[in-house]
């Protein structure tokens, strides 16, 4: 075989390879391009289909219902409602647009987690304080206190795990408690221990906790979101 | 009604004028009871439905939170209460859809014959629609029936615009697939 003829025959093989590439691009193309037909062909027929139209009474039956229903703006569904209202959180973004009822779960287990182990931090200090016949009596019930919170925040944690549809109006609720309990118990301690300095102590350990409130809120009102 | 006029309403019917909720419930009943009547393709369950959905709205309408669009807050207490009825009423044969469907198309210049002839490919689409699981029959029905934007089906069903905008162009994939078997 001469140079030109090997040459033409490279050219002819490489066109040959360009047409057959070419050529399923466009029959690829043209079946795209029918498929793509075809759904356009289904948007239209559904949309071509007209509403159905309620029953011509259904706005005095819900009217008629309403009617029914107790009157519930008063002060304590005012109360109710400014605390179960959803938050809109959008502009913060500690965690994920939407989280799961597992990982909403997962955060109150880990609290939970946490209290136990600051409360046999207690049980195993307070061990020694007790010895000593030290006054501050609250003081003696922190071990208490905190597997207390420790349980309410398992419970709750497994409720959102098994998806209990009451969890997130129980978490909320125990979120509630929680802060304002961590709060009083602070104020009582602060009372009952007499000692100025001891404020230095406790003044980091409530912001704290009332941080874990609030982190547990937020993550609860993403489920919520993402679930409603 | 315009959007201020409407919270304008909602604040009275929260301040006690409960007869004014009359036209929040005037306004929404068409799509509140599609969205019913295409999910379960019965039309006395999506009347009981839409009902449910405005009692429940105006229980809870001091929980709306008024910078949101009221549609949107209406329609996913809608969304929820259907999705509840359909984990407890599981089976519903599958025959009904076909023939409980308002055929009337809005394409008035049809002969006879192609008003057949389309007659018949709607029911058989509608069967297709309904052999859907739950979740991408919702969302067909909010954007090919009800023409709702893809931010308000995120917002509505709390999925990410992209995961909204795939998953419905899932389900209409899978009612062009199952309409050519």
């Amino acid at each position: 075989m001469s140079r030109t003829e090997g040459c033409n025959l490279s050219v002819s093989v490489t066109f040959c390879l360009a047409g057959c590439i070419l050529s399923r691009d466009l029959i690829y193309g043209i079946v795209e391009w029918k498929r793509k037909l075809k759904t356009k062909l289904y948007i239209d027929m559904i949309k071509g289909i007209s509403p159905v139209q309620p029953p011509d009474d259904f706005t005095d039956r819900v009217m008629l219902k309403v009617g029914l229903c107790p009157s519930r703006y008063g002060a304590a569904k005012r109360i109710h409602d400014l605390l179960t209202r959803p938050r809109d959180l959008k502009g913060f973004r500690l965690l994920p647009e939407s989280i799961t009822k597992g990982q909403c779960g997962f955060y109150f287990i880990l609290v939970s987690l946490f209290y136990l182990a600051v409360g046999m931090v207690f049980l195993r200090s307070l061990e020694t304080i007790s010895t000593t016949g030290y006054q501050a009596i609250w003081l003696l019930y922190q071990p208490e206190f905190s597997f207390a919170i420790a349980i309410g925040f398992a419970f709750t944690g497994i409720s959102f795990i098994s998806g209990q549809p009451v969890s997130v109006r129980s978490a909320r609720f125990g979120i509630y408690l929680y802060v304002a309990a961590i709060v009083i118990n602070s104020l009582i301690l602060q009372i009952d221990m007499k000692l100025p300095i001891v404020i230095l102590a406790l003044l980091p350990l409530t912001i704290g906790s009332v941080i874990i409130g609030g982190f547990l809120a937020y993550a609860t009102e993403r489920y919520y979101c993402n679930a409603s | 009604m315009e959007e201020k006029k409407e919270i304008d309403i909602i604040r009275s019917v929260l301040e006690g004028d409960r007869d004014s909720y009359a036209l929040i419930v005037d306004k929404y009943k068409v799509p509140i009871f599609n969205l019913a009547f295409r999910m379960t393709g019965s039309c006395e369950d999506a009347s009981d439905l839409a009902q449910e959905t405005f009692i429940k709205a105006f229980e809870n309408l001091g929980r709306f939170d008024q910078k949101r669009k009221f549609f949107t807050w209406l329609y996913t207490i809608g969304l929820n209460i259907v999705r509840n009825h359909l984990k407890r009423e599981k089976k519903i044969p599958l025959r009904d859809f076909a023939e409980d469907t308002d055929f009337s198309s809005r394409d008035k210049s049809l002969t006879p014959e192609h008003s057949l002839m389309r007659d018949q490919k709607v029911k058989r689409l509608n069967v297709c629609f309904h052999s859907l699981s739950d979740n991408l029959r919702e969302l067909v029905v909010m954007r090919f029936y009800q023409e709702l934007s893809f931010e308000e089906i995120a917002e509505i069903s709390g999925l990410s615009l992209s995961a909204a905008k795939m998953r419905t162009y899932r389900g209409l994939e899978k009612i062009r697939e199952r309409m050519e078997e």
